[in-house]
């Protein structure tokens, strides 16, 4: 009987530790955990930077783009002087019977914004008709994309003559 | 009583360590389980979809690798390498008056920046009153309207050209100018088309063109791009790469999964207006 007792509170002093040891074990089973993890995810990480060193996809798209770019820069002052003088040849080919009083032409990187004040003689009818067939034979012009009288509408110059602005883009093409 | 009290001590004491266990460590590392578990997850779909584009991507050979270096020493060969600004205002001088000459150009005159002042726009050229004089006074409000498209914040389009390029010497500048002259339209039109024939490689920025008989008048505002040994206001500033226009290529083209076709992408070479009287 006494030794039943002795062992009793003996088995009650030991369960705190017990417990104690369980809930240490869980957690050096979760650092364990997280650590295997944490070694995996590494090894993810240089498997993935190894992959762009060895096989480097965006490095290869960018040097091509540049390639290209490069390309462009080293032709385009040629291209866009060039565009610039045969739009102005183009344009005065075609102007008659109006007059082609300024042209103004602002060669971007990718086209051409032009601005042509053109000056009518006649009758409102014959200006508006002159115009219309001015306009459509500039539209005709192989790289112009656009070409519309500019708001707003002509200034008078007395005598019956106007002048009209017409604005535009055309394709640079080198 | 006494006991019961003792129990429920025992059982308040059990949970609160179990609590501070779960609070302090548990909950913080499955959390972080979680997140790696994510992160996993996100480095395998990223490693399979690099393998994958990787299979269909072309990787450059040798003789792309060298067209490439080609191109990067052709651009650095593009731009000349001067000392300071005066050397390039002379080689844009030099330049232009041989192209004036060659190209029967009657009256030209080449501009500065700070040389547009009235005051000076009034004086007479050599041998009499310069019939430019005048209409240079007309102008001149257009001609700053051009000047100022050139030295606008992002006005420089060529930011991504030259992005990440070492200049084995020298810094990247890039200098606008004027020039004006008075010609018959072809011989005006023909010097127009070669003024970038030159080693300056002069790019026009705006042209102001009146034709007129028997002489036409035009005034050009150009950029001149060139390396630069001593520091210098012309300098190519950074941060405003993103101008309104830029050469951008689309990341996403099936023309960069491609080795580089040289073709795609042609040298302009020098090409002649047609003759005059020619319709087209």
């Amino acid at each position: 009987m006494t030794e039943q007792a002795d062992r009793h509170p003996r088995r009650r002093r030991r369960w705190p530790f017990l417990f104690l040891l369980a809930l240490a074990v869980v957690s050096l089973l979760l650092h364990a955990a997280k650590l295997r993890r944490q070694g995996e995810v590494q090894g993810l990480c240089d498997q993935e930077a190894m992959m762009a060193v060895t096989r480097p996809v965006e490095k290869t798209k960018a040097q091509r783009a540049r390639f290209y770019q490069i390309r462009y820069f080293l032709g385009y002052s040629m291209a866009a002087s060039h565009a610039t003088a045969d739009l102005v040849r183009r344009v005065n080919a075609i102007v008659a019977p109006l007059r082609l009083l300024a042209v103004q032409i602002d060669p971007g990187v990718r086209d051409l914004g032009f601005e042509l004040a053109v000056e009518v003689a006649g009758g409102s009818r014959e200006v508006r008709r002159r115009l219309a067939v001015f306009l459509e034979r500039l539209r005709n012009i192989h790289n112009v994309t656009l070409a519309d009288l500019s708001r707003p509408g002509p200034t008078a110059r007395g005598g019956g003559v106007r002048v009209f602005t017409v604005k535009g883009r055309a394709e640079l093409q080198p | 009583m006494g006991k019961l009290a003792c129990v429920l001590l025992r059982v308040l004491a059990v949970l609160a360590v179990l609590a501070a266990f779960v609070a302090l460590d548990w909950y913080p590392t499955v959390k972080e389980l979680g997140l790696l578990r994510r992160q996993r997850g996100d480095l395998e779909r990223k490693i399979v979809e690099y393998a994958s584009m990787a299979a269909k991507f072309n990787f450059p050979d040798q003789a792309e690798r060298s067209i490439l270096a080609n191109a990067k020493a052709e651009l650095d060969r593009a731009l000349p390498l001067v000392e300071n600004d005066a050397a390039w205002t002379a080689i844009g001088l030099v330049d232009l008056q041989a192209r004036a000459r060659e190209d029967l150009i009657s009256h030209a005159r080449f501009l500065f920046y700070w040389q547009i002042d009235s005051t000076k726009l009034g004086t007479d050229g050599p041998g009499g009153k310069d019939p430019l004089t005048g209409w240079i006074s007309r102008q001149f409000v257009n001609i700053q309207d051009g000047f100022s498209i050139a030295f606008a914040p992002g006005g420089f389009p060529w930011h991504e050209v030259f992005s990440g390029s070492e200049f084995g010497r020298g810094q990247l500048a890039s200098r606008p100018m004027c020039i004006i002259a008075m010609a018959p339209l072809p011989a005006l039109l023909g010097f127009i088309n070669r003024l970038s024939w030159g080693e300056a490689r002069l790019e026009i920025v705006r042209l102001r063109l009146e034709p007129g008989m028997p002489l036409a008048k035009a005034w050009l505002v150009c950029r001149g791009n060139y390396r630069i040994a001593a520091p210098s206001p012309w300098l190519v500033k950074t941060g405003y790469g993103k101008g309104g226009e830029n050469l951008l290529v689309d990341p996403d083209s099936p023309l960069l999964w491609q080795k580089v076709d040289p073709l795609l992408a042609p040298r302009v070479e020098k090409k002649e207006l047609p003759a005059a009287g020619s319709p087209w």
